[in-house]
């Protein structure tokens, strides 16, 4: 019995049906600045196993290893030549395991850790922000079993100086996360383990101890669209494009010589959101501030937090913020452009910057805090600079300037964190042959909102917006290419957004659908209380 | 008994009646063996893609479509009949990542959900 027992064991044990391996496929004597290129396979451990759909995520640390590019190599074995492929990348974010289950358990990582997360009673999510992590969803499907043993997929990285990172070696740059294998034509799930679940390159030599790290600070979550410019007497040194870490990591440059910067935001590649940076919340603030509100209609006291809105929020160069700039602001969401002294795609972006510390804190030196020089010593050679952009008075998309604490600590955002969270239903549905988007809204207390949607314009044409938001208020309503900016803003303070169903938007079908799910993509949302205090809104 | 043979005669020339139900001829790539719940015909999608939505009763139910940050990005209240109802996920409008879809009730009851990634 004792020995039927000791054989039925490993049956009980060797669970899984396959593995999921990855490693380098160059020589392991690695030095910084060198290309190295990570291979992913399977390995069959269950005969029979036979799926024909891979969905795995995988992570890299950003600050160690640069990526490249990736190329599929499923399709180059006969078997698998139509099978179908996709690479989804996101930044910022690292995978937290579920610890209930084994590491190196991919496939309960993915049904518990990932899939059905949100039911993990006190550890709802899978993917907490982490700006050291880049992570990779791979998908590859085919109508026949995907072969095992040959390589899916290589990605090349670069390897990155850990000079000016908090990490002292290479040691688990990646780590493989989760993966669902699926056999689609009998609907069976298979058990995948980790082989490699983590690689460490070991030994990495060289780097440059003259690498200046340039970390750039803003609320936009586009930093690759960001260009930097550095001088030195008048004369450009190094230039790029920030990383979508927001760094650049520049050599070349020389201790103890003080560089100025340019931090600027490149018009082509922004063109798609440069509209986007002034809003309702910034029309709003800068009317309250014109007319003295304070906290309430009747007082006599500023809105503005920080004495850099006053020149984010001077939009007509007359060197004041008055009503002018609050209606300058109106019509760009009303979409006219009657200045082109803020930031819009007409305009292009207005910009500021300056070292982190002192950004926003104006001297004889440094108008409103715009120090734009640094000087790398041995000791020091990562600097941070905040940006904003013209007209972004609730920095939105802009750096909010550091405020020291009584206690000599650092708060950050006075008016980001005191924003307010709003749950909203917005839904589309197929009414008599046309597609209606419908907003929902409780809370009554709001001065304005702003939506911006997109719709597949292959598909669908505007026909129009029904407003049911009050009689006093502004409503607006734009379309762009295919996008539609709508909302409504209380210009006088007089009345509130009705609660209710306020906007109802209509489009009609240009050829026959069954439904409307993915016709219409919620891009921002925006919006503000009568108070003045920003309000972040959630569809649900 | 002359009654009787008109009746007679009345009910042998009385067409039978069949209630006309519409079948939805279920793919096999969509069929759900379970009794609700939620199916992508593929996992790779480029322009549309077709879902199968079984539902446990007539009536109205939520499609959200949510992005790696747990945004609802899309949602659409549809007026369902119990059992499969084959429909489209249309993708073009969306930025090219990866989502999940997710099958509620109106009042926000979990049905199913299924992850796709754009090509």
């Amino acid at each position: 019995m004792k020995k039927l027992l000791f054989l039925l064991l490993p049956l009980f044990c060797l669970a899984q049906d396959l593995k999921l391996d990855h490693s380098y496929t160059n020589a392991a004597d690695f030095e910084v600045g060198d290309t190295i290129t990570i291979k992913f396979n399977t390995i069959q451990v269950t005969e029979g196993a036979d799926p024909n759909l891979y969905m795995f995520d995988y992570e890299y640390n950003n600050k160690l290893l640069q990526k490249i590019t990736h190329r599929f190599k499923v399709a180059d074995n006969e078997a698998n030549t139509n099978a179908q492929t996709s690479l989804t990348h996101w930044d910022g974010y690292k995978f937290k395991i579920l610890s209930t289950y084994d590491e190196d358990n991919l496939s309960a990582q993915y049904l518990h850790g990932w899939q059905n997360r949100t039911q993990v009673e006190g550890d709802t999510s899978s993917y907490p922000t982490d700006n050291d992590w880049s992570v990779e969803r791979i998908t590859i499907q085919d109508g026949v079993g995907i072969t095992y043993n040959n390589t899916l997929i290589e990605v090349d990285f670069k390897i990155k100086d850990k000079i000016n990172t908090n990490y002292s070696n290479y040691n688990n740059v990646t780590h493989l996360n989760w993966m669902k294998a699926h056999d689609n034509s009998n609907n069976t799930a298979y058990d995948v383990d980790a082989m490699q679940q983590k690689i460490t390159l070991a030994g990495v030599e060289g780097g440059d101890a003259g690498s200046v790290t340039i970390n750039l600070k803003t609320e936009n979550d586009k930093p690759t669209h960001y260009k930097y410019n550095i001088l030195s007497n008048n004369s450009s040194v190094a230039s790029g494009n920030f990383d979508a870490n927001s760094q650049a990591i520049v050599t070349g440059l020389e201790n103890n010589v003080k560089y100025t910067i340019d931090i600027t935001v490149d018009n082509d590649a922004a063109s798609d959101w440069l509209d986007d940076v002034v809003t309702v919340t910034d029309v709003f603030l800068v009317f309250k501030e014109a007319i003295k509100a304070g906290s309430n209609p009747g007082g006599q006291a500023n809105t503005f937090t920080h004495s850099i809105q006053f020149l984010l929020g001077e939009v007509n160069n007359s060197g004041n913020v008055d009503f002018d700039d609050s209606y300058i602001l109106l019509s760009h969401i009303m979409n006219e452009n009657v200045s082109e002294w803020f930031t819009s795609s007409t305009n292009g972006a207005k910009n500021i910057w300056g070292e982190k510390n002192q950004y926003g804190y104006s001297t004889n030196d440094y108008y409103f805090g715009q120090r734009k020089d640094f000087t790398p010593i041995d000791s020091n050679k990562v600097f941070d600079f905040g940006h904003g952009l013209i007209g972004d008075v609730d920095f939105s998309h802009s750096f909010e300037p550091i405020v020291q604490s009584e206690n000599s600590g650092v708060a950050r955002g006075v008016v980001q964190n005191s924003s307010e969270n709003l749950n909203l239903d917005i839904s589309t549905s197929l009414v008599n042959d046309k597609v209606e988007l419908v907003v929902e809204l409780e809370k009554e207390d709001l001065a304005g909102m702003q939506f911006v949607i997109q719709f597949d314009d292959a598909l669908l044409e505007f026909e129009e917006v029904q407003f049911n938001t009050g009689n006093l208020l502004t409503n607006f309503a734009t379309e762009r290419n295919n996008k539609l900016y709508f909302g409504s803003l209380s210009v006088e303070n007089q009345e509130n957004i009705k609660p209710g169903k306020p906007y109802k938007i209509i489009f009609n079908p240009k050829q026959t659908i069954t439904n409307t799910s993915g016709l219409i993509y919620f891009q921002t949302t925006d919006a503000v209380t009568e108070e003045g205090t920003k309000v972040i809104l959630k569809i649900q | 008994m002359k009654k009787l043979l008109i009746l007679l005669l009345f009910v042998s020339c009385t067409q039978t009646i069949y209630e006309d139900t519409p079948i939805t001829e279920i793919p096999e790539s969509l069929f759900i063996q379970e009794p609700k719940g939620l199916k992508l015909e593929s996992y790779i999608v480029e322009d549309k893609v077709r879902i199968n939505t079984k539902l446990p009763q007539d009536g109205n139910y939520r499609i959200k479509i949510i992005d790696f940050t747990n945004t609802i990005v899309n949602q659409e209240i549809i007026k369902g009949k119990e059992g499969d109802n084959l429909l489209n996920i249309y993708v073009n409008s969306l930025p090219i990542s990866s989502y999940t879809v997710e099958l509620y009730t109106i009042n926000n009851e979990f049905i199913g959900k299924q992850s796709f990634s754009m090509k």
